[in-house]
């Protein structure tokens, strides 16, 4: 699998870890409700909406569940299923908040930690619901059929549009953004060429914000993008437009985040990146068991020291502590995807097979390889088969539920509602005392933040393509608790940096476990819980407030 | 024809549930009302404590200590010098915890001792504990008491590293709670990274000597009960495989039975008067409690006349009880009564109830409140030891999830009980009972649904008294 | 001037068979400051809590413009309607399940069985709400129902919302914002905003009208505690209110700051408001209060304006004794 699989698999972890974590983070991070249960609204999402694009049950057959609406019109479809798993999640979420609301916080915790239990059990016990302890199956998500995309049916080409339309939208709103910062590129004028012009119905006095500035922009580029295909089928041309446009974006965001930034912070920053590949490098090299594990911790144990070393004796280090780890991150990372996958090819003299791998990372945005596609015959690079596969447009899809939430997530915690919930997770009394009600302000924000770890349920379960009871164990609450107390609670943007940074790390463990025998795959996966666990404490000890702290609020509220 | 078991059955069965709960509940509510950590990792202590006496009972299934073992269970001169100085090693880090050098010297024994009386005897103790575990390899016991001092020293470092650093900030008990499933984590993935995967268990010797004979504990004795027109008959009847032998059988008559309830109903409401009002260790309820019981257990054996089993009984029903499990019942009381004894009858009991009163005014009147601290984080580490070596025990299967599950029962007893040592035992038993009552009574309910019939039970409670039965407002 | 608008009638509260309000009886003038003192644990903050609804009274009554308490706050519609709602959907659902499962009816009949059990449940809660408010033992506590009515209260020690800025504080005030309707914050966008326009213009005029311009977007946990209590009496000025309860409004503030205090107080007071003020501060309650009620052993000991309080023989006594 190319490495921009492997990335974009991991993105639509984060998105979904994302939009469950924005529920939680509605709950505890901007009213103060601690829901150690969060994972059983996640539940309910996932199962509910599986039960309507699931066919009748067969009774002769092996599973069995309480209903199957699949084969009803326009019922049995992903997006009534993903609607009604997440009003029922809700609901429930609401009907559970009733009685527990009202306690302590340490006895709220609990008990709602224990009605998810029940729900897994029930789950589990009651076999004719939702096929007992085996996996439910036999569904597939939405227009799967139809992938890889044919680019020559205008259906493909529509689908291929809807792609570009998240993408563009995506980026020209972090370009909107960057694009008042100083920088070396005009970022103004692109910003206008990229929006297409409709820029100019935004800014000081337009009516549009920035926002739906980029959605239409969004909107634009992908009905250009139908349109080219149908008549010219330009597809590669497409791909990397959109692809270098990406880059591009990030480019400039990462430039301006770390702008500020000195010499030495760079090049201790790269320092620690680098040393953190070579202490990972005897899990791949080695041998022996002994010399990977013991060798890799004992690396690690090093660099760590060494941080910590320069953290309390050099004071510039210590204000740019967080930083480096940003930046050691992003140079680990840049390798990982860059320069690792084509040194294979380097090191046996295939220039050009390198330089394929490179261009294929690069163009994340297209899938190469297979049986159907597309083949162009490149110069330098030989032969592409070029195809749009499902999960690139799954990961638009989800892309933007989770920006579309973001922005009406947003919207909520700013205005005068989200205040009063803000006001509740000081002090109550002082909510009550001016005439508003605790109460009903609680069970409201209980009722949206279980709806959205619903939607997260339901898009988990067109993801995974099959549901267990053991997908929606306890641990999930502590991994959404985990993702908000890195992004920082009460802040949504960190919802979104949280789950990226909980799912890169998840996902380069399970690469590094890969390299060890079967035999104690286990033990190693087991451990980086025990990492995650540890890097919990850490978190809660030295950074409370999360990576990126609380939302600044009030001062934007009347621009909108 | 067998007799069906039934509700009395389902009554014992949840008596030990209960008491295993208890003996968790006791630590988890000790450490959640004096060091106010609402303690998620307190089942994972269970577990940890579990997989602790597989390095006695088992040593060659444990990765890395099986290359000093020398058979499955035989440990090797290497490998019983390892769990010597680790059980050495362990009992003088309980000690260390409760105040360091001086505490090692004797300064926690409340009176004044030369330094070298202090270290001498904690030394021998040591010694003398080491020596028990070594020479036990690989019994039940051995391994039961190497898992008690192992929990009793490591247990309180979660406090001297984690929650003392969080409470010095001051932080709310939300964040203890996060903080506490944090450490959930480390503990249990921690004991999955050297474990493995692989379910485990314990392998005891099931037959004991007993009275000559041998008896074996695992196995289960039938305890008939039939009430018949003339008075109540019980039989007691063993079965191996497809036999069943009938070991006694025992007849009151209806008088005999009125007169004991009413001899032993009377000894303990005379008991309950003449201890009113004291606080010595055995208040009056407890009093109560011993005189009727010490009653019954004289009249069933004074008016043990021979019968026999009724052809067409009123009622029958059947209690199914192994030597085990009523050893769990008594281990669990014998630990209870230690407690109890230590509260009321100790200097150190009795700062622990002060500084559960009022913490401030506890340190103000010169209490070593860092010192019960530890205290309560030792005992909790020995309690869980316990629970958890006998969870493995009797579920004959050792998991990483093993007190994982138990953490919700043992929740639901503590805050029922309202965060207090005795309520969480009080709060235990119903939760147990309910557990297996539930389950019996409820047509249709699988095992499975254990758990969350001891949460139903606690979610009514709190809709009603929101603070908890016996918490205050 | 004369009008009567709070009336406490024989107010009784226990605490575990301690006697902290026993028979209070007093009446508070529209438009006049009302100081309640007396001696320590002569039950003046307990008086304030019953009064402003954070406490349930054991016995007595108090009317707010006429009206008993205990009929202000009755539960209100949110409330009924997510109580109702839960109640229905429970057993709606409940029926429903019935319906298809152990009655076995089929679809439709069990669309019935669902309506029928959800009429039944929201029925059983609408009826059991009905009993008991008509129990004469049923006390209501809903102290926020009160302070829509426009009687609010500071707090002893104050209780401003640590991690919002002081301009955030006093825009929570306002009642009945439209923003704070879910349905009107994603859908009518403009109006919300327009009101949030307003509201902000308010404030920004409280913070002049109380002089703390410069701590505008100061969290309100960095303030100092005389700013914490201007910032409190600028919240509850925000609401617009009738009755304002303050409960020693000057503890802790220093010398001119509480002369400027006090000369708002009477200042507001000239405009039509109306103040019951508990303090400590024998010379501030002296020099503000139209009338002073003083407190002893949990009752009303005698009321007169400050000239009398200063020179009645008991009021002395219960102080020294």
């Amino acid at each position: 699998m190319a490495v921009a699989d492997v990335v974009i698999s991991f993105m639509v972890f984060v998105s979904i870890y994302a939009i469950l974590s924005y529920g939680m983070n509605l709950k505890y991070g901007h009213t103060g409700l601690l829901d150690f249960g969060h994972v059983g609204f996640y539940l309910i999402g996932a199962y509910t909406s599986v039960l309507f694009v699931l066919g009748p049950d067969d009774p002769g057959d092996f599973t069995a569940y309480v209903i199957g609406l699949g084969d009803v019109p326009f019922v049995g479809t992903w997006i009534v299923g993903i609607v009604a798993g997440t009003v029922l999640a809700g609901i429930v979420g609401g009907l559970v908040a009733l009685p527990t609301i009202r306690l302590r916080e340490d006895y709220l915790a609990i008990t709602v930690l224990g009605i998810s239990v029940i729900f897994q059990r029930i789950v589990q016990a009651e076999e004719w619901l939702f096929n007992g302890p085996d996996a439910l199956r036999g569904y597939s998500p939405p227009l799967k059929s139809l992938f890889p995309l044919e680019m020559n049916t205008m259906i493909g080409a529509a689908l291929f549009g809807i792609i570009t339309l998240v993408i563009w939208a995506a980026a020209t709103g972090l370009l909107g953004r960057e694009r008042n910062h100083e920088s070396r590129f005009p970022l103004a004028g692109l910003y206008a060429v990229t929006t297409f012009g409709l820029a100019r119905l935004g800014g000081e006095d337009g009516s549009l914000n920035d926002a739906q500035v980029a959605a239409l922009a969004g909107v634009v580029a992908g009905v250009l993008a139908t349109v080219l295909l149908t008549a010219l089928d330009p597809i590669l041309a497409l791909g990397v437009l959109l692809s270098l446009y990406t880059w591009f974006v990030a480019g400039v965001a990462i430039a301006h985040l770390y702008d500020g930034l000195g010499r030495r912070e760079w090049l201790a920053g790269i320092a620690f990146g680098t040393g953190f590949l070579v202490a990972l490098l005897p899990v791949p090299m080695a041998d022996s068991l002994a010399v990977k594990s013991l060798g890799t911790i004992v690396l690690l144990g090093a660099l760590v020291s060494a941080y910590l070393y320069a953290v309390r004796n050099v004071a510039w280090f210590d204000s740019a502590k967080i930083t480096v780890v940003g930046v050691a991150s992003l140079w680990f990372v840049g390798i990982w995807y860059f320069v690792l996958p084509i040194l294979g090819p380097l090191g046996n003299g295939y220039v050009p097979a390198a330089l394929a791998t490179l261009f294929r990372n690069v163009v994340w945005v297209l899938k190469f390889g297979g049986d159907v596609g597309t083949t162009y015959a490149v110069a330098f690079l030989g032969e592409l088969t070029i195809n749009v596969d499902y999960s690139r447009f799954i990961l638009a899809g989800f892309g933007l539920f989770m920006g579309a939430l973001y922005y009406v997530l947003e919207v909520t915690v700013q205005s005068p509602f989200g205040r009063v919930l803000r006001a509740v997770r000081n002090d109550e009394d002082v909510v009550m005392s001016l005439g508003k009600d605790p109460f009903v302000y609680k069970i409201q924000s209980m009722v949206i933040g279980s709806a959205l770890g619903g939607f997260a349920g339901a898009l988990w379960a067109m993801y995974a393509q099959g549901l267990v009871f053991t997908m929606f164990a306890p641990r999930i609450t502590f991994i959404t608790l985990l993702i908000m107390f890195i992004g920082g609670a009460g802040n949504n943007k960190g919802m979104i940096l949280g789950a990226a940074i909980y799912w890169g790390f998840q996902q380069a463990t399970s690469q590094l476990a890969a390299f060890f025998p079967p035999a104690v795959r286990v033990n190693v996966l087991a451990f980086r819980f025990v990492v995650i666990g540890l890097l919990f404490l850490v978190i809660l000890y030295y950074l409370p407030e999360g990576l990126l702290g609380r939302e600044e609020f009030g001062s934007e509220v009347s621009d909108e | 024809m067998a007799v069906e078991t039934g509700l009395l059955n389902a009554t014992v069965t949840g008596i030990v549930t209960g008491s295993i709960i208890a003996l968790g509940a006791i630590g988890l509510a000790l450490v959640y009302d004096i060091a106010e950590v609402p303690n998620f990792a307190h089942g994972d202590m269970l577990t940890f404590g579990a997989y602790t006496a597989l390095l006695v009972n088992k040593p060659g299934s444990v990765p890395v200590f099986e290359l000093l073992s020398t058979g499955p269970r035989q440990v090797g001169t290497a490998g019983g010098a390892f769990l010597f100085l680790v059980s050495v090693v362990s009992v003088l880090g309980i000690v260390y915890n409760l105040g360091g050098r001086a505490a090692l010297e004797g300064g926690w024994w409340g009176i004044d001792v030369p330094p070298a009386v202090g270290l001498g005897v904690h030394g021998l103790l040591a010694l003398a504990v080491g020596g028990l575990v070594v020479a036990g390899v690989p019994s039940f016991l051995s391994a039961l008491l190497f898992a008690v001092v192992v929990l009793g020293a490591t247990v309180p470092l979660m406090e001297s590293l984690v929650f003392r650093k969080f409470r010095e900030k001051d932080v709310e008990v939300a964040m203890m709670l996060i903080a506490s499933l944090a450490v959930a984590f480390i503990l249990r993935f921690g004991i999955q990274t050297i474990f493995g995967g692989a379910i485990r268990f314990y392998e005891v010797d099931a037959s004991v000597p007993f009275a000559g004979g041998s008896l074996d504990i695992t196995l289960s004795k039938f305890f008939d009960f039939f009430l018949a027109g003339d008075g109540l008959i019980l039989s007691i009847q063993e079965t191996r495989g497809a036999e069943s032998a009938k070991l006694l059988v025992l007849g009151y008559s209806w008088i005999e039975l009125l007169a004991v309830v009413a001899v032993a109903a009377g000894v303990g409401y005379l008991a309950y008067k003449r201890r009113e009002g004291t606080a010595a260790v055995v208040g009056p309820r407890l009093a109560a409690a011993f005189g009727g019981l010490g009653v019954v257990l004289l009249g069933g054996t004074l008016f043990g006349g021979g019968g026999s089993v009724p052809e067409a009984p009123l009622y029958a029903t059947r209690v199914g009880a192994s030597p085990l499990r009523v050893g769990v019942f008594l281990l669990a009381l014998v630990m209870m009564g230690g407690l109890h004894y230590l509260l009321r009858a100790t200097t150190l009991g009795k700062a622990m109830r002060a500084t559960s009163d009022n913490r401030d005014l506890a340190m103000v009147r010169g209490i070593n409140t860092r010192r019960v601290m530890m205290s309560v984080w030792i005992i909790s580490g020995l309690f869980a030891a316990v629970a958890g070596v006998l969870l493995g025990f009797l579920f004959s299967n050792i998991t990483i999830n093993l007190g994982f599950y138990l953490l919700l029962p043992m929740f639901a007893g503590v805050i029922l009980g309202g965060i207090s040592v005795y309520g969480a035992i009080v709060g235990s038993y119903v939760v147990g009972l309910a557990m297996e009552i539930g389950i019996f009574a409820i047509p249709g309910l699988s095992a499975t649904y254990r758990v969350p019939v001891a949460f139903v039970i606690l979610l009514l409670v709190l809709l009603v008294k929101p603070e908890g039965i016996t918490g205050g407002s | 001037m004369s009008e009567t608008i709070l009336e406490v009638d024989n107010l009784r509260k226990t605490f575990g068979g301690i006697v902290a309000v026993d028979g209070a009886t007093f009446d508070i003038e529209q438009g006049s400051i009302t100081g309640l003192i007396g001696p320590n644990g002569a039950g003046k903050t307990t008086t304030f809590n019953l009064i402003s609804g954070f406490y349930e009274p054991d016995g007595g009554e108090v009317r707010y413009d006429g009206q008993r308490l205990q009929e202000l706050m009755r539960p209100s519609r949110d409330e009924k309607v997510i109580w109702g709602g839960a109640a229905g959907i429970t057993a709606g659902a409940l029926g429903g399940i019935a319906g298809l499962g152990p009655l076995g009816l089929g679809a439709a009949p069990s669309l019935a069985t669902l309506a029928g059990g959800a009429a039944v449940g929201s029925g059983l809660y609408v009826g059991q709400e009905a009993v008991k408010q008509n129990r004469e033992s049923h006390k209501n506590s809903r102290p926020y129902m009160l302070a829509r009515e426009g009687m609010v209260r500071t707090f002893q020690i104050t209780r401003e919302l640590s991690e919002m800025t002081t301009l955030e504080n006093l825009m929570l005030a306002p009642q009945g914002q439209a923003g704070e309707n879910l349905v009107n914050t994603w859908l009518r966008r403009g109006k919300v905003s327009a009101e949030e326009s307003a509201i902000r213009e308010r404030a920004e005029e409280m913070l002049e009208l109380l002089e703390i311009e410069h701590i505008r977007d100061e969290e309100a946990g960095n303030l100092s505690g005389g700013q914490r209590k201007l910032l409190e009496l600028g919240r509850v000025l925000m609401l617009d209110p009738e009755l304002i309860l303050l409960d020693e409004p000057v503890a802790g503030v220093n010398p001119s700051l509480t002369r400027k205090l006090m000369d708002r107080i009477e200042v507001l007071r000239d405009e039509g408001y109306t103040f019951c003020i508990v303090e400590h501060d024998m010379e501030v309650i002296m020099n503000l209060s139209d009338t002073i009620i003083v407190m002893n052993e949990g009752a009303k000991l005698t009321e007169g304006s400050p000239e009398e309080i200063r020179n009645n023989e008991a009021v002395i006594e219960a102080y020294l004794g």
